[in-house]
């Protein structure tokens, strides 16, 4: 299952490129993660529907960040491309180097075959893979950048209920709600500090100085999202009670723990669709994460498309007033976009993308 | 409100013109020239010349200028629902395309019309242009398309101060409709449908359009019990669909509540109470590209297919007849025949479910809104033979 660390060291070639390799390779530890896609789910090998109403996606997304420890150590991940295609490849990477993380680049057999022979189709797909592989370290930067968002999702590794808990991450993400990963033993004075709201399942029920927080939090006007551990949980009916607690609200769900696709789905109806800080229009097989660096002067949206035809058409808009705005890919040279300021929000529409984008906004 | 017309109210105008129009167009005991006619159009796809084609329809319709010209025309779209069907646009199978919306807008605006809105319900209480460029549309074409384009959001009081209570002549369920401002304060009603079939009720186009001029704030599973809750979130199962509970207090209930509470009978009345509330002056339905086996790619089995047909007319029961013969279906099929012999494949079912629904042109005919007799409608352009696109098919197969 993705996301359980495992000790590296297969039999397996692994292609790593010396830029981007630790120094202590092969001992660091590397996680297992999916081969990033829009999942076929039905016998016709098509992507269907599933109860978001939207393509099912693998992403290691959520997985970087959830290993992304307090030492900000470099995450590494495993997996295979089987019989990828460039796109596939490329997709690999910046699934994992959007986040922060690495991908030890590890080519299927048949790839390696034809890269031995010479076969050009082979050495253009390569060359796409050092494309992208450098197009991160010249951004690495960029790993420096702290996620930006309205929701905190307290994780706790060492939980009754981790595969939960990531399951929180996983399909919070893939509501496009951007989000910050607090590791519990980090829930402290500050942790919670320019959120709108705080999903704390992981921290049900709380200890003295979390509860201390987390309602100081909700009575100065934000929203708890929590367990029944919390207390004064719902005996039936709704699967969660909304209790108002000063200028905010405190939300305690029946079920321990919540099922995570009820909570990924009611997060967005309890935080509105207008306060999630980012709106991504017409990319339903898009994922995006929000990151801020120089004191929020840069507003850094990195956008993956896991489906094989382009992204087209999308727009996205941000809160803020935005001077400019920038779109950055390996696939193509860099580009001004025009901005449109209205209501305290910029808008921007993207040129068509096959596999990544990164859009930077400029106070 | 004031229309200028012998000192009736807008409100008072409407309450009558369901069966006015409806009678005009019904012609009883009056040759068949008095049924509009319907106009059928082959597209090869959205990039065809859509404007000129579209111009050509409405000519054959009966014309756009004494319709439109200085008047306010709103337009109800079909964007139900979310999802997509693998590889298209929601443009391509369950909602109406924006080029068609953007070369209707532009041809009303062409034909003098002094405002054209574009209306429609939303969910999650995002804008309707939000919606729409969630669809991949290019809201500022089709803002451009007329001198004034607007957009309203209709599941909720919108930019309106109160809703409009626009009342059915002769109801099956509901005696009135508490609706947004956008459905009363308009000269010109224009409805955008799709033309696809429908899981519950067989099929989806003009009539069944209508059940989205219902705004969730009063009549959504989340409404105010006794005001509208203008932050709704959900759909219209327990009101409208099963009749589990009655809209907000501020709204008129039901005729009878103790009526069948089946969908399959609800549903179909509802529509055509609502489309008798709301007359439709022109039904535009959309079949260049649609989906087969439901109304969007939440009913299994659905597809995208090409049937390359745009149907319109002035009375929305007959064009609803002609588009439902091109689909291949008998347009007087009874309850439980042809496409109203429901098979449920996404939907809940119900205990003792007859898993049969009503025929809404029939409906709508006995209730005076128009003629659903193939052998009274003047079909212009493409005659149905050469237009069919078997639905069911094209499903099977």
């Amino acid at each position: 299952m993705a996301g359980r660390r495992r000790k590296s060291g297969r039999a397996c070639a692994i292609v790593v490129l010396l830029c981007c390799a630790p120094a202590a390779w092969p001992e660091e530890e590397i996680a297992e993660g999916v081969a990033p896609r829009v999942r076929p789910l039905s016998a016709s090998d098509t992507a269907t529907a599933t109860p978001t109403s939207e393509p099912w996606i693998d992403s290691n997304l959520w997985l970087v960040r959830s290993l992304t420890g307090h030492s900000r150590a470099p995450v590494w991940l495993h997996f295979r491309v089987d019989g990828g295609s460039g796109d596939d490849y490329a997709r690999a990477i910046a699934d994992t180097a959007a986040a922060g993380g690495r991908w030890a680049v590890e080519l299927d057999d048949g790839f390696q075959a034809d890269l031995r022979s010479g076969q050009s189709e082979a050495l253009a797909k390569w060359g796409r893979i050092v494309n992208y592989l450098r197009f991160f370290e010249d951004h690495r930067g960029w790993r420096e950048f702290v996620p930006s968002g309205p929701l905190g999702i307290v994780y706790d590794p060492a939980g009754k209920y981790v595969d939960i808990s990531n399951e929180y991450l996983n399909l919070i993400a893939r509501r496009r709600i951007p989000y910050r990963v607090i590791h519990r033993a980090d829930l402290g004075a500050g942790a919670l500090g320019g959120l709108k709201a705080v999903l704390a399942i992981d921290a049900s029920p709380p200890r003295t100085g979390e509860r201390a927080l987390m309602e100081s939090f909700a009575e100065a006007g934000g929203l708890v999202v929590t367990g029944p551990g919390w207390g004064k949980a719902p005996a039936g009916g709704e699967g969660y009670e909304v209790e108002n607690s000063g200028k905010g609200r405190v939300a305690i769900y029946r079920e321990d723990p919540p099922d995570p696709e009820t909570v990924s789905r009611d997060m967005l109806t309890l935080i509105g669709r207008a306060n999630t800080g980012i709106r991504l229009f017409n990319g339903p097989s898009v994922l995006c994460h929000v990151t801020t660096g120089e004191a929020g002067a840069r507003l850094l949206v990195q956008l993956i498309n896991y489906a094989t035809l382009p992204a087209e058409a999308v727009s996205l808009r941000v809160d803020g007033e935005y001077k400019a705005a920038r779109v950055l890919s390996p696939d193509a040279p860099p580009a001004e976009l025009a901005v449109e300021l209205a209501g305290g929000r910029t808008q921007v529409s993207l040129p068509a993308f096959s596999v990544y984008a990164a859009v930077v906004f400029e106070k | 409100m004031k229309d200028g017309c012998n000192g009736l109210t807008r409100r008072q105008w409407l309450a009558g013109a369901g069966v006015a129009l409806g009678a005009a167009s019904l012609g009883r005991g009056q040759g068949p020239a008095s049924v509009p006619p319907v106009s059928i159009g082959k597209y090869a796809s959205y990039d065809d010349d859509l404007v000129g084609r579209l111009a050509k329809q409405f000519d054959q319709a009966g014309g756009l200028g004494g319709l439109v010209r200085g008047k306010t025309v709103t337009v109800k779209l079909n964007l139900t629902g979310g999802g997509r069907f693998p590889g298209c646009t929601p443009g391509q199978t369950h909602w109406v395309h924006p080029k068609l919306v953007g070369a209707c807008c532009y041809l009303f605006g062409k034909a003098g019309a002094k405002r054209v809105r574009l209306v429609e319900g939303t969910y999650e209480g995002e804008s309707l242009q939000d919606k729409m460029l969630d669809g991949g549309w290019d809201v500022k074409a089709i803002q451009s398309a007329a001198p004034l384009v607007e957009f309203e959001e209709t599941n909720t009081l919108g930019s309106g101060k109160r809703y409009s209570r626009l009342r059915v002549a002769k109801p099956y369920i509901f005696p009135a409709f508490d609706l947004n401002h956008t459905y009363e304060d308009t000269d010109v009603f224009v409805n955008l449908s799709k033309l696809k079939q429908h899981e519950e009720c067989g099929i989806t186009l003009s009539i069944k359009n209508m059940f989205g001029v219902a705004p969730n704030s009063i009549y959504g599973d989340d409404a105010g019990v006794d005001e509208p809750n203008e932050n709704p979130r959900k759909g219209r199962e327990h009101v409208l669909h099963l009749g589990r509970r009655q809209p907000s207090k501020s709204a008129p209930g039901e005729v009878n509540p103790a009526s069948s509470r089946y969908e399959g009978h609800r549903v179909p009345r509802i529509c055509v109470d609502l489309s008798a509330a709301r007359p439709t002056d022109l039904a535009i339905v959309d079949g260049i590209e649609t989906c087969v086996g439901g109304e969007g790619p939440w009913v299994k089995g659905s597809k995208h297919v090409q049937p390359g047909v745009v149907i319109l007319g002035k009375n929305a029961v007959s064009t609803d007849t002609v588009a439902t013969a091109v689909m291949g279906f008998d347009p007087r099929a009874k309850r439980g025949e042809g496409p109203f012999q429901v098979d449920y494949k996404s939907h809940p079912q119900m205990p003792g479910d007859p898993k049969q629904a009503d025929n809404p042109m029939l409906l709508a005919e006995a209730a005076g809104l128009g003629s659903a007799d193939l052998s009274r409608i003047e079909v212009a352009g493409v005659s149905i033979k050469d237009a069919l696109f078997d639905f069911e098919k094209h499903r099977k197969g």
